[in-house]
C-alpha cells in the first residue's frame, strides 16, 4: 500500500490540530470589539419538560406555538433568578407558583450579569466574558473547580437548542433533577430518545441507524468550558451532547482567563474549521450560543444560564457579531 | 331640477297642491312609506340605546357570577386603576371598538350565554370556574383573530416611547413591533385570573417540539 502525499498531508493537518489547537487570544483587542450584556439566572430545576407544562410554566402553548423562550424572557433574567434561587415558592401577579429549587444553597446569588464580546481572526473563534460573580458559598459540589464558564454552540440544526439555548438539553431525569431517581445522567438531546415524557425520556434510545442518522445531520451541541481556579491558568474542554454528554476532542478549545475577587475576564476560543463533528463557522450562516456559569464550587444544575442568543461571523443581523480583527 | 330647488326658493303653491293631489291618490304608499320611517326609527333607536345600556361595565357585573369572579379579579388590575388614572371598562376589551357589524355579532353572540346562565347551570360561581378554561381560551382567540383589536384601541407599538420602559419590556416591544406581534402572546392573565392557576389541566403527553 503506498502513502501518497494527500494522506501525510492529512496526517500532518490533524496532528497540528491536536497539539496545537488554538492561538492565544491576546492579538484580539477587546477594547475595541462591542460587548452585549447577558444576564445568567439560576434556573433551579426548569427543565425542558417542565418548560413545556403549562400547569407549571405559563407560556408552554406559547412556546409550542412557536415563540422562543428569549422573545418572552430576555429582561427578566434578574427577576426570575433570586426568585428561583431562595427556594421558596415564587410570587407573579398572576399568583402563587411552587419552588423549583428544593435544595438551595443559603446565601448564593440569583444571577451573574456578564458582558459578552465576540471576534475571530480569520483562523479561531474567540468568545470573551466579563463578570462578577458576586460572594459565591462554598457548594463543595466540585472541589477541582471555583467556577466553570461553558458556552454551548449549534450551527442551527438543533432545533430546540435554537428556539431554547441550553434548556434543549436539560431534562427531568438528568443528575439532581426531580425525575432523577438516584441515576447518573448528563445532558442529552431529545431526539436522540425514544420516548420523552414529563418525566423526561430514561435511558431508552432511538433505533441506532436513526442515531447515526441525526449525527451525521448535525444534531449536536457543541460544549465548551473553561475551568477556573484564583491564581490558576485555566483547563479547557470541547465536549458534545448528544445522546449525552462526552468529550470529544478537548484539544479543540482553549482559554485564557483573568479573575480576582470574584471578578473573572475568560476568553474561550476554537478554530473556525476544527473538523468534524465541530461545525466549521463561516461568514453568512447563522449561529446559536447559549451560556452557563458554575460559581462557588458548583456542579450539574447548581449553575447560571442564560438564554439563547444568535451570532454571525464578520458582520450581519445577530445578538453576537464576532467581528474580524 | 326644478328653478325653485335650483335658487333655494320654496316650492310654488301650484306645486304643493299637485304633490297632496298624489298623496291622496297613493295614500297606501304613503302609509307605508311613513309607517316604515317610524318602524325603523324605532328599531335602530332601540338598538342603540340597548348597546348604550349594555356598555357599561355596570351592566355587566348586574350578573352576579361575573360580578362574583371575574370583576373582583379586574378591581385588583392595571385596568382598573393604575398611575395614569385611565381606566378601560369591560367593554373596552370585550366589545368590538371599530365595526357595527362585529358589535352586532358580539352583543347577539351572548344571547348564547344568557341562556348558559338559565338552562346550562352556569348560574354559579362553581361552574363557572369549570367553564373558565374554555372561556379563557375563547376570548384568547378573539383576541389573536382581530391581532388584539381592541387592545389596540388604546395601546399602539408606534405610540410607545421605549426609553421610558422597563429594559425587558423594551426588548420585548422592540421584537413584537417589528412582527407585529399579538398583544396576548404575552399578557395573558394579566386582568383575569390565569386559568393555569384554576384548574390541573390535563398534563401534555408530546415534549418532542421543535
Amino acid at each position: 500500500m503506498s502513502i501518497r502525499f494527500r494522506d501525510i498531508a492529512a496526517a500532518v493537518g490533524i496532528a497540528g490540530l491536536l497539539a496545537c489547537p488554538a492561538a492565544n487570544a491576546a492579538g484580539i483587542n477587546w477594547a475595541s470589539v462591542p460587548g452585549k450584556d447577558v444576564v445568567l439566572f439560576y434556573p433551579g430545576q426548569s427543565s425542558w419538560e417542565w418548560a413545556l407544562t403549562p400547569t407549571d410554566m405559563s407560556g408552554a402553548d406559547d412556546f409550542r406555538k412557536g415563540k422562543d423562550c428569549a422573545a418572552c424572557h430576555i429582561g427578566e433574567e434578574k427577576d426570575m433568578g433570586p426568585q428561583i434561587v431562595t427556594g421558596q415558592p415564587r410570587t407573579f401577579k398572576t399568583g402563587v407558583k411552587p419552588s423549583i429549587e428544593p435544595t438551595p444553597i443559603p446565601g448564593k446569588p440569583g444571577v451573574i450579569a456578564a458582558v459578552v464580546k465576540v471576534a475571530n481572526d480569520g483562523t479561531n473563534l474567540y468568545v470573551h466574558l466579563d463578570f462578577n460573580e458576586g460572594a459565591q458559598p462554598n457548594s463543595n459540589q466540585d472541589p477541582a473547580n471555583a467556577t466553570k464558564v461553558t458556552v454551548m454552540f449549534n450551527d442551527g440544526k438543533v432545533p430546540e437548542a435554537n428556539r431554547g439555548g441550553c434548556f434543549a438539553a436539560c431534562h427531568d431525569d438528568l443528575t439532581a433533577m426531580p425525575s432523577a431517581g438516584g441515576a447518573t445522567r448528563t445532558m442529552y438531546l431529545p431526539k436522540t430518545h425514544a420516548k420523552l415524557t414529563r418525566q423526561g425520556a430514561g435511558d431508552v434510545l432511538v433505533a441506532p441507524d436513526q442515531l447515526a442518522a441525526l449525527k451525521a445531520s448535525g444534531y449536536q451541541l457543541e460544549y465548551w468550558q473553561a475551568m477556573l481556579n484564583p491564581g490558576q491558568p485555566p483547563r479547557a474542554t470541547a465536549e458534545m451532547v448528544f445522546d449525552k454528554r462526552e468529550v470529544v476532542n478537548s484539544a479543540v478549545v482553549a482559554a485564557e482567563a483573568t479573575g480576582s475577587g470574584g471578578a473573572w475576564s475568560v476568553t474561550i476560543h476554537r478554530p473556525l474549521n476544527a473538523g468534524a463533528p465541530f461545525s466549521a463557522i463561516v461568514p453568512g450562516a447563522t449561529y446559536y450560543l447559549a451560556f452557563a456559569i458554575h460559581s462557588g464550587h458548583t456542579a450539574r444544575r447548581f449553575h447560571y444560564v442564560s438564554f439563547e442568543r444568535t451570532m454571525v461571523l464578520n458582520s450581519g443581523a445577530a445578538d453576537l457579531v464576532a467581528v474580524k480583527q | 331640477m326644478s328653478q325653485a330647488m335650483q335658487t333655494g326658493t320654496a316650492p310654488s303653491p301650484n306645486r304643493l297642491r299637485r304633490w297632496f293631489a298624489w298623496l291622496c291618490l297613493n295614500w297606501r304608499l304613503a302609509a307605508i312609506a311613513l309607517g316604515g320611517a317610524v318602524v325603523g326609527w324605532g328599531v335602530f333607536a332601540t338598538w342603540v340605546t340597548a348597546i348604550e345600556y349594555t356598555n357599561h361595565t355596570e351592566f355587566c357585573i348586574t350578573c352576579h357570577v361575573m360580578k362574583d369572579t371575574v370583576y373582583q379579579e379586574y378591581t385588583k388590575s392595571s385596568h382598573f386603576t393604575n398611575q395614569f388614572g385611565v381606566h378601560a371598562g369591560c367593554p373596552d376589551c370585550h366589545v368590538p371598538q371599530y365595526s357595527w357589524i362585529s358589535e352586532a355579532e358580539a352583543k347577539v353572540g351572548t344571547i348564547g350565554e344568557l341562556y348558559a346562565f338559565f338552562f346550562l347551570g352556569r348560574s354559579n360561581d362553581a361552574n363557572f370556574e369549570k367553564e373558565r378554561p374554555r372561556m379563557a381560551k375563547e376570548v384568547w382567540a378573539k383576541f389573536e383573530a382581530t391581532n388584539a383589536r381592541e387592545c389596540r384601541h388604546c395601546h399602539d407599538y408606534g405610540n410607545m416611547i421605549p426609553e421610558q420602559q422597563k429594559p425587558s419590556a423594551r426588548i420585548k416591544h422592540a421584537d413584537a413591533a417589528t412582527k407585529n406581534e399579538n398583544c396576548v402572546d404575552c399578557h395573558k392573565g394579566i386582568t383575569h385570573k390565569s386559568y393555569e392557576e384554576k384548574v390541573n389541566a390535563p398534563a401534555p403527553t408530546d415534549f418532542d417540539v421543535n
